[in-house]
């Protein structure tokens, strides 16, 4: 009897590990990533506000007719099937975009 | 701002609407204040940092950096605003402005980095690349490193990570390997013309944008990681642990493992 423990004990202990049942992985999505920022109001510089015109429209065309050129950087957001396109050069002097994308999702594009 | 970052944000906080301005420098990069709470907030984490909404983050949305070309392909119906809405362009350089500005910073950024003793140079300031954070780390990946492999996987903060370039490593993209319950390795590859990667497990191809386009895996998305092109010093004066992607292998080419 101890004999045929010994044997069953060898047996399983020589198993390869890819026989054992992978951990599935974590879905990121359920990862919280805490706060980053330690923000030092001492250190920051604040200027009046109106500096920079944020981009806010209601008028949107479709990107394949806009005619930018094929090498034109953009900025894009995808949300609920739907895409915003906006120039790089354009938010480079925006810096903000309150736009929306689809009907009803609003967006802020930074740069 | 000058460091040529860009981030995009749910526009929205408590089932209200917020639109925002631009309204001063910290860290190196712009904070924004929000006209109707009059709250400030980071536009490179969209945390509220000073003001009623203090403590709060906005909804961080993924955004492609990619050419008109490469837009059209990926997103054929896509909208942008109407010509006549947009300022005329400024030019910005497609790896950020290190190669204009040297070393330099405009006067009114400096300070705002923190002492000088206190800054971060491992890097040179305007080196432009991919920061990502995810599970608490931080981590920097120069882009003319990743362009060396086209494709990085590791893990950062315990989480199974591919980076890979996008354009002409204009930029990057990072996502989470892990679909469903099982953590794919991944193979740099083109499709169609287009930067792809396949994965070992099954086979399937996925375009930069984290879509899989072909085989069992067909119109699935990889899950966006977290993360923003970006200079290096904005990186650095956030992020003061952050580690640094060293590339320290030979470079990959499409078909070969990374």
């Amino acid at each position: 009897m101890r004999s045929l423990f010994l044997v069953l004990v060898a047996a399983l202990s020589a198993a390869p590990p890819a026989a054992r049942a992978a951990e599935p992985c974590p879905d990121v999505r359920s990862i919280v990533t805490p706060r980053p920022t330690d923000f030092g109001s001492k250190e920051a510089w604040l200027h009046e506000p109106g500096w920079f015109t944020p981009l806010e429209t209601e008028q949107y065309v479709p990107l394949a007719s806009a005619g930018y050129g094929g090498d034109a950087q953009l900025l894009v957001v995808e949300h609920g099937g739907h895409a915003l396109a906006i120039p790089v050069s354009s938010m480079a002097y925006h810096h903000v975009a309150n736009v929306h994308v689809g009907r009803d999702y609003p967006v802020a594009f930074t740069f | 701002m000058i460091c040529n970052s860009a981030t995009a944000f749910r526009a929205e906080v408590d089932g209200r609407r917020l639109s925002f301005e631009e309204e001063g420098i910290w860290g190196g990069v712009f904070v924004m204040r929000d006209r109707e709470t009059g709250t400030l907030w980071s536009h490179y984490t969209g945390e509220a940092v000073q003001g009623p909404a203090a403590g709060t983050s906005l909804q961080w949305e993924q955004v492609h950096r990619m050419r008109t070309s490469r837009a059209l392909d990926a997103f054929p119906s896509a909208l942008t605003p109407a010509p006549s809405s947009l300022a005329p362009g400024r030019r910005v350089a497609a790896k950020g402005r290190g190669d204009a500005l040297g070393d330099g910073l405009p006067g009114a950024f400096v300070p705002t980095l923190g002492p000088p003793q206190k800054e971060d140079r491992r890097l040179p300031r305007h080196e432009h690349g991919l920061g990502l954070f995810v599970a608490g780390s931080h981590r920097f990946y120069p882009l003319d490193r990743l362009q060396r492999r086209a494709l990085v996987q590791e893990e950062v903060g315990g989480v199974a990570v591919a980076v890979l370039v996008q354009d002409g490593g204009e930029a990057a993209a990072a996502y989470g390997r892990c679909v469903d319950g099982v953590t794919l390795s991944f193979e740099s590859a083109a499709h169609e013309g287009r930067i792809a990667m396949t994965d070992r497990e099954t086979g399937s191809v996925w375009l930069s944008t984290g879509l899989a386009v072909a085989g069992p895996h067909k119109g699935a998305q990889l899950t966006p990681l977290r993360s923003i092109v970006t200079d290096w010093y904005g990186w650095a004066a956030y992020f003061a642990r952050t580690t640094i992607y060293e590339a320290v292998t030979a470079p990959t080419r499409p078909g070969s493992a990374p």
